[in-house]
């Protein structure tokens, strides 16, 4: 409904310039079919008008994208690979080429804010159902998202769409890596994530927290696969590199705990953290910390499970 | 089974099932006590490395346990019934230390360094290896005694003292030891 507002207040735009009603009948025509909801139809009549001469107007190509735009949202659904959507944007751009005047630029910009958009959730929908194959996918349409709301909006700010994407892919490598910890680069590209949320919220408490605890749990599958056919070398040797993983571990949840010093998961966690660091008086204050809390009510007895 | 510990498997019974499942935001941390598991490990090698008197190389290879630690866990989780020599490893709480001198390691754990004492003046002149991780241990009368240098995990001994008693250290576990 409201995209046939546009339609309307564009074809209520174009009748009162005669000059231009005129020039571009094909163009018109197509509006006139998108308004009436035929989409298939107002297609094959835009294709004709950019053969013609109509295609040196920008109205002609900022219909070829709406009608593309139409088709990807009420046909295709919000197909994630349609063509019609590149079609869309291809258009756009042509039209905002050719608009020297800027007359179309709010038209052009709200549609491309939208197709960009589509791109941003399509990445984040694809990380959801995350195979480490669909990486270079999920980057070109967040870089399209990035590249479209630039032309839409240049004053628009991407910090928070930065974080939620980079939280969302540490949590996909986070996620396939606990679900076979053999894979070391899997958690590596997590941290890497996390690290990118930090560098744009250094205090964002989950990066924190989780980069925290994918340190320490690291050096635990390193302690889980001792046996007793580990000799005292190759056992020192996994001490060492577990000792610096909890190292790596704890600044990231002394972080976390200063933004939530009352939070039960940063209080257990520190507490084996410094236990693994063999740091019992630390330990221990973190434990009679958690103690303390739940005695005077500010944490629950038991996890809540959230 | 330390507050810790429970607190941890708590946490883990109650939050896993909300976290990569339904994609919720953070890892669970894993249930481990990594010093407890190193503890084990170096114990169940002193085992191994040491050459043990004639009279106690037959029947169970029994490692007692003085205190309350999280390292019996780890050692019956992932040592005992394993073999030393053709000995069947065996993990035991000490209750009563007059029971002491059945051991072939004893180990008195942090919380219990008060009665080390008494575990060594118990064992003096027997073929057990007396382990603690307490300050002053070795000069107390512990074989060998567990340090924490930089967080790391190493351990002193007295080779001589172990000597006395009939125990010969192995070559590899003199090489790793740190000077006390």
């Amino acid at each position: 409904m409201k995209g046939y507002l546009f339609v309307i207040s564009l074809l209520v735009t174009l009748f009162t310039n005669p000059l231009q009603a005129q020039d571009i009948p094909l163009t018109q025509k197509a509006a006139g079919l998108c308004q009436s909801g035929d989409l298939i139809g107002a297609r094959e009549v835009i294709d004709k008008a950019i053969t013609t001469a109509e295609q040196d107007h920008p109205y002609c190509w900022y219909v070829k994208g709406y009608i593309h735009k139409e088709i990807y949202k009420l046909i295709e659904k919000q197909d994630i690979y349609s063509e019609n959507r590149d079609e869309a944007v291809s258009a756009i751009r042509k039209s905002i080429e050719l608009d020297k005047e800027s007359e179309y630029a709010n038209f052009n910009n709200k549609a491309l804010e939208y197709l960009s958009k589509s791109y941003y959730n399509d990445a984040l929908t694809l990380i959801k159902s995350f195979e480490t194959s669909d990486e270079a996918v999920i980057f070109a349409y967040y870089d399209t998202f990035k590249e479209l709301m630039g032309l839409a909006d240049p004053f628009f700010t991407y910090a928070t769409f930065d974080k939620d994407f980079n939280s969302a892919l540490a949590v996909a490598y986070e996620t396939q890596y606990y679900k076979d910890n053999n894979d070391k680069t899997l958690i590596n590209k997590a941290i890497a994530y996390y690290n990118n949320v930090l560098t744009i919220d250094p205090l964002d408490y989950t990066a924190n927290f989780n980069t925290a605890i994918d340190y320490y749990n690291q050096g635990v599958y390193k302690v889980k696969r001792i046996d007793y056919n580990t000799d005292i070398v190759e056992l020192m040797m996994i001490q060492d590199e577990c000792v610096k993983l909890f190292k790596q571990s704890l600044p990231y949840m002394l972080k976390a705990y200063d933004q939530t010093p009352e939070r039960r998961e940063t209080l257990i966690a520190l507490m084996a953290i410094y236990r693994a660091l063999n740091d019992y008086d630390r330990s221990e204050f973190f434990e009679e910390t958690l103690e303390r809390l739940i005695r005077e009510g500010k944490i629950p007895p038991h996890s809540s499970g959230k | 089974m330390s507050l810790l510990r429970t607190l941890i498997t708590i946490l883990t019974i109650c939050v896993s099932a909300s976290l990569f499942g339904q994609g919720g935001e953070s890892p669970r941390l894993e249930d481990a006590d990594p010093n407890a598991a190193f503890k084990a490990s170096f114990l169940f090698l002193f085992s191994t490395n040491v050459d043990w008197p004639d009279s106690r190389k037959s029947g169970e290879f029994k490692i007692g346990i003085v205190g309350n630690t999280p390292v019996f866990d780890e050692l019956v989780y992932s040592f005992a019934s394993k073999l030393v020599g053709s000995q069947v490893l065996t993990v035991t709480e000490i209750n009563s230390l007059d029971e002491v001198t059945d051991f072939h390691i004893v180990f008195v754990s942090r919380r219990s360094s008060d009665k080390l004492k008494e575990v060594v003046q118990r064992c003096a002149g027997k073929p057990v290896l007396v382990v603690a991780e307490a300050p002053e241990a070795l000069a107390t009368g512990a074989e060998i005694n567990f340090v924490i240098i930089d967080s790391l995990i190493r351990y002193e001994l007295d080779p001589e003292k172990a000597a006395n008693a009939g125990l010969l250290l192995g070559s590899k576990i003199i090489q790793y030891a740190v000077k006390p």
